[in-house]
């Protein structure tokens, strides 16, 4: 009972943690769950349900505030998936460690990137009101609310950025890891989106990423569901409570959150490795 | 801009919020209940809510065809190919 409730909480603390940054939780939770003695064969469909769980919780919250922009997030995610399933055919061919150490230094380099730079990067129009907010049809250009001021975007180097996020496909399908902790960093510094945009269409991003892991997971037969309920309960209320803290948090603070959370990331993959 | 937008998220957001909701009471129900049927539960909690990002893209591909944003709509039903693929791959390799 006792070991249910921690599992619980675990995940809530991960996914809400992860929905603010749309890291997703996985890859912090994963880790604890194996220090904590759980087989990785069992600790990692946690992670993912984990990462399902909370990109579906924090997603009504994220689309009600018009912050997730799905033209984006799926040609980023065609791009990433077809990465990813390369990554994963590949399996082998470098280096577990090497991989490891390449993915921290990469997270630290966007976490420099995202920690280094000050103010906001797009302004308010006032000339636009509140029906602009969202994405907007037939381009990948959109606009969020920023305390109740109307904040246009558009993305820049969107064919580098996305190439970016096939190779960040192909590293998660490599090791094994979600995507997140990339994803967001090249929306957010590579293709100029705003960092809570960037957040909530990777949150939306990963939910897709994690569910076909998991599919892929669910052929081998390697699901604990009992475990399973148990993170969904947590890792849903950590999503809801991630969404809702981020809409509260100024850029400026979700940035820099994001950036000591690639931090602790790369710390922890390094740990492992 | 898309003139039906707002709309159309509010009504997104209230089915998966609703559905969240909905998951999360079920799992509890499985998680207190345990057993068979318990475990049924928790089965049918972690598939529908696998199932529910897909759901969404589904969703998001009729909607860009029906306002005639016909780029987007062939980028979404691209996007479900490859990872139909990827899960067929997957399963001929295992």
């Amino acid at each position: 009972m006792l070991a249910d409730l921690a599992l619980i909480a675990l995940a809530a603390l991960t996914a809400g943690v992860g929905a603010i940054g749309g890291l997703g939780g996985a890859v912090i939770l994963v880790p604890v769950l194996v220090l904590s003695g759980m087989p990785i064969v069992e600790a990692s469909p946690l992670g993912l349900i984990s990462v399902v769980a909370a990109s579906v919780a924090a997603s009504g919250r994220q689309l009600r505030d018009g912050t997730v922009n799905h033209r984006v997030g799926v040609v980023a995610e065609s791009a990433a998936t077809v990465g990813a399933i390369v990554g994963a055919l590949a399996v082998g061919v470098v280096s577990e460690r090497l991989l490891t150490w390449i993915i921290a230094v990469v997270i630290v380099a966007a976490a420099a990137m995202s920690g280094r730079r000050k103010g906001i990067r797009w302004h308010p129009d006032t000339s636009l009101d509140a029906s602009a907010v969202g994405e907007w049809v037939g381009s990948l250009n959109g606009a969020y609310d920023l305390n109740g001021s109307v904040v246009p975007y558009r993305p820049r180097r969107t064919v580098f950025g996305v190439s970016l996020m096939g190779l960040a496909g192909l590293v998660t399908g490599l090791a094994g890891v979600g995507g997140g902790f990339m994803k967001t960093p090249i929306a957010s510094e590579v293709m100029h989106l705003p960092v809570k945009v960037a957040a909530a269409t990777s949150t939306f991003t990963i939910g897709l990423t994690a569910s076909v892991a998991l599919a892929v997971t669910a052929i081998r037969g390697d699901i604990d569901v009992n475990a399973g309920a148990l993170v969904v309960l947590g890792a849903a209320t950590g999503g809801l409570v991630g969404a809702r803290l981020q809409r509260q948090l100024s850029p400026v603070v979700v940035r820099r959150a994001l950036a000591a959370l690639l931090v602790v990331i790369s710390v922890v993959l390094v740990v492992r490795a | 801009m898309d003139p039906g937008q707002v709309s159309a998220q509010k009504f997104l957001a209230t089915l998966i919020g609703r559905a969240t909701y909905v998951l999360m009471v079920v799992a509890l129900a499985g998680v207190l209940m345990g057993g068979q049927i318990g475990r049924s539960l928790d089965g049918i909690v972690v598939v529908t809510f696998a199932l529910v990002p897909w759901l969404r893209v589904l969703w998001l591909v009729r909607r860009w065809q029906r306002i005639g944003d016909k780029r987007f709509a062939l980028a979404g039903t691209l996007l479900i190919g490859i990872a139909l693929a990827g899960v067929m791959v997957s399963f001929l390799v295992a």
